[in-house]
């Protein structure tokens, strides 16, 4: 009898071959191709995206990716920077005053109802369609995400905290200084790998309005010249970019986290 | 004055200011060489967008470039046919596909690796791939708000069905259940709380799949009218279907929301991890 583990493995296996055999021997059954989505101009081939993603990379046309890749992640990063900042003083802010947070937090949470990515079109009328529009987009979706934890970040900790520093003697700014910013700060941290991913989406949604540049934009050039393999490729680019920014912010939360007040209250 | 009557008044004192600002600094002259951005051709004015609602409501026939009297409920009615029915279609599929894997060890374990890898794609950007391949008609549209709602339910489902407590399932073995009493009276229940939990959620992903399918390829809905209003800089066209798209989105996740909390009431809150649009 076989062991279970060994059948997990040939199973999965199995699976990554049977997809690739069926996405590349389907599309040229001429039946299929007539009267099915299974049209070598409409999914392209396994074949065909290898060959292609080799050349805009590394091969004969390389760069072409990389240049559009680049476009999509500095706009993103920058944005992010910009809007985690933004939404770290802003939560910090709020919690900390009751006038701010009576004036300013239902603004926060009526525009917060919306889904951002639908407010694309009015940031690309306002901003144009260079990288200030791409910028602005990964601005507020980041500012949303990093604002609502770092709000309950400093605004969450136990009282007993605060007062024991009081008691210590510890002043206002003493207090801000080593115990509720510190707090925040863990929370928006935490926040960090969701709102770097939402970031590179809201991105790739502004480049979708005409960008020159950026991997939205080779999607959308693809889609309107039917190019799938280039399709195919830029998609993947996005998915393989994507994952390893949520990642590396992961990474970089695990290692800067370590000094979360759990660890050294304890 | 009571505290709380102040904090209102400033709101809307602040409300005020914003829309004075929107309205007149655009008027001022030689304004948009130091600030771009008050310009009334891109902005518009509160004071249009006001008038164009206006216009919609009361007035019929043609009335300029893109929004026509009585159109804007038919955009509005075909992107929510196709949010309702993406959201309906998404959310069975997901809570069917996550209850049978999470009861299927061997077959989960063996998916494992490409869940994980799908649930990485950022779904956004696969929506030109399903214009390319079904068009840009209703069903397109539908595919696209499956495909993001089903992935947000199906991962939610399958994290409730693989959390679910084995100390119960032996009880209820040990009193004699058997595997169908057990599914119907303890492990469906259990899953669709989780299915049930991330509806708001599942609702938010279904207008982002058809709207950004109407930005992207549409030949009709609020997102191609806003499209259109971009491309042809009709500001106020645009603050107005973006407007009546902000309140159909808002009021249909507050359904989702009344919804989850109606059918939730018995127990605390499930959310897992990975949802992401």
């Amino acid at each position: 009898m076989l062991r279970r583990s060994t059948l997990v493995h040939a199973g999965r296996l199995l699976v990554l071959v049977a997809f690739l055999a069926a996405w590349e021997t389907l599309p040229r059954i001429p039946v299929l191709r007539a009267r099915t989505f299974l049209d070598p101009n409409f999914v392209s081939l396994p074949s065909l995206v290898a060959v292609r993603l080799w050349q805009t990379t590394f091969g004969s046309k390389a760069g072409y990716l990389w240049v559009h890749a680049g476009a999509s992640l500095g706009a993103a990063l920058v944005g992010f920077v910009c809007g985690a900042a933004a939404g770290f003083v802003m939560g910090l802010a709020l919690a900390q005053s009751t006038v701010a947070r009576g004036l300013l937090k239902p603004f926060i949470d009526a525009f917060s109802a919306v889904p951002p990515i639908l407010l694309v079109p009015l940031i690309t009328l306002v901003f144009g369609l260079g990288t200030t529009s791409k910028i602005a987009t990964s601005v507020y979706i980041v500012f949303f995400v990093v604002f609502y934890n770092s709000y309950k970040g400093a605004s969450a900790l136990p009282e007993s905290m605060t007062a024991s520093c009081r008691l210590l003697g510890g002043s206002r700014w003493d207090i801000m200084k080593t115990v509720i910013v510190p707090s925040s700060a863990a929370w928006a941290f935490a926040a960090f790998p969701t709102a770097i991913g939402y970031a590179l989406i809201g991105v790739v949604v502004a480049e979708f309005f005409g960008s020159p540049t950026g991997l939205g934009s080779i999607i959308i050039t693809s889609m309107n010249t039917g190019s799938a393999t280039d399709l195919m490729v830029s998609i993947l680019a996005l998915a393989v970019m994507g994952s390893g920014l949520v990642g590396l912010a992961r990474l970089a939360e695990q290692r800067l986290l370590h000094w979360r007040p759990e660890y050294w209250v304890a | 004055m009571g505290r709380r009557t102040a904090l209102v008044a400033s709101r809307l004192v602040l409300v005020a200011v914003i829309l004075a600002i929107w309205q007149w600094v655009p008027q001022i002259p030689g304004i948009t060489r130091w600030a771009p951005i008050f310009d009334s051709f891109f902005i518009s004015s509160p004071a249009r967008i006001a008038a164009k609602f206006w216009e919609l409501a009361t007035t019929t026939g043609d009335q300029g470039a893109v929004l026509k009297s009585g159109n804007l409920f038919v955009q509005l009615w075909a992107t929510l046919w196709a949010t309702l029915l993406g959201f309906v279609v998404g959310v069975t599929s997901g809570f069917l596909a996550g209850l049978v894997l999470s009861q299927t060890r061997t077959l989960a374990d063996i998916l494992n690796p490409y869940l994980v890898a799908v649930n990485a794609l950022p779904r956004v950007a696969l929506v030109p791939l399903i214009i390319m391949i079904f068009g840009t008609g209703l069903g397109a549209k539908v595919v696209l708000a499956w495909l993001i709602v089903f992935f947000i339910v199906f991962f939610n489902t399958y994290a409730g069905g693989r959390a679910l407590e084995p100390s119960l399932v032996d009880s209820c073995r040990i009193l004699g259940a058997s595997r169908r009493q057990l599914l119907r009276t303890v492990v469906i229940p259990h899953v669709a709380g989780w299915t049930f939990a991330i509806l708001p959620l599942a609702m938010s992903a279904s207008i982002i799949g058809v709207v950004v399918g109407e930005f992207v390829g549409g030949a009709q809905g609020l997102g191609y009218i806003i499209t259109v209003a971009l491309g042809q800089l009709e500001a106020t066209d645009l603050f107005v279907a973006l407007l009546t798209l902000c309140v159909v989105a808002v009021v249909l996740i507050g359904l989702a929301t009344r919804l989850e909390k109606r059918l939730l009431h018995w127990r605390p809150e499930h959310v897992g991890e990975g949802g992401q649009a």
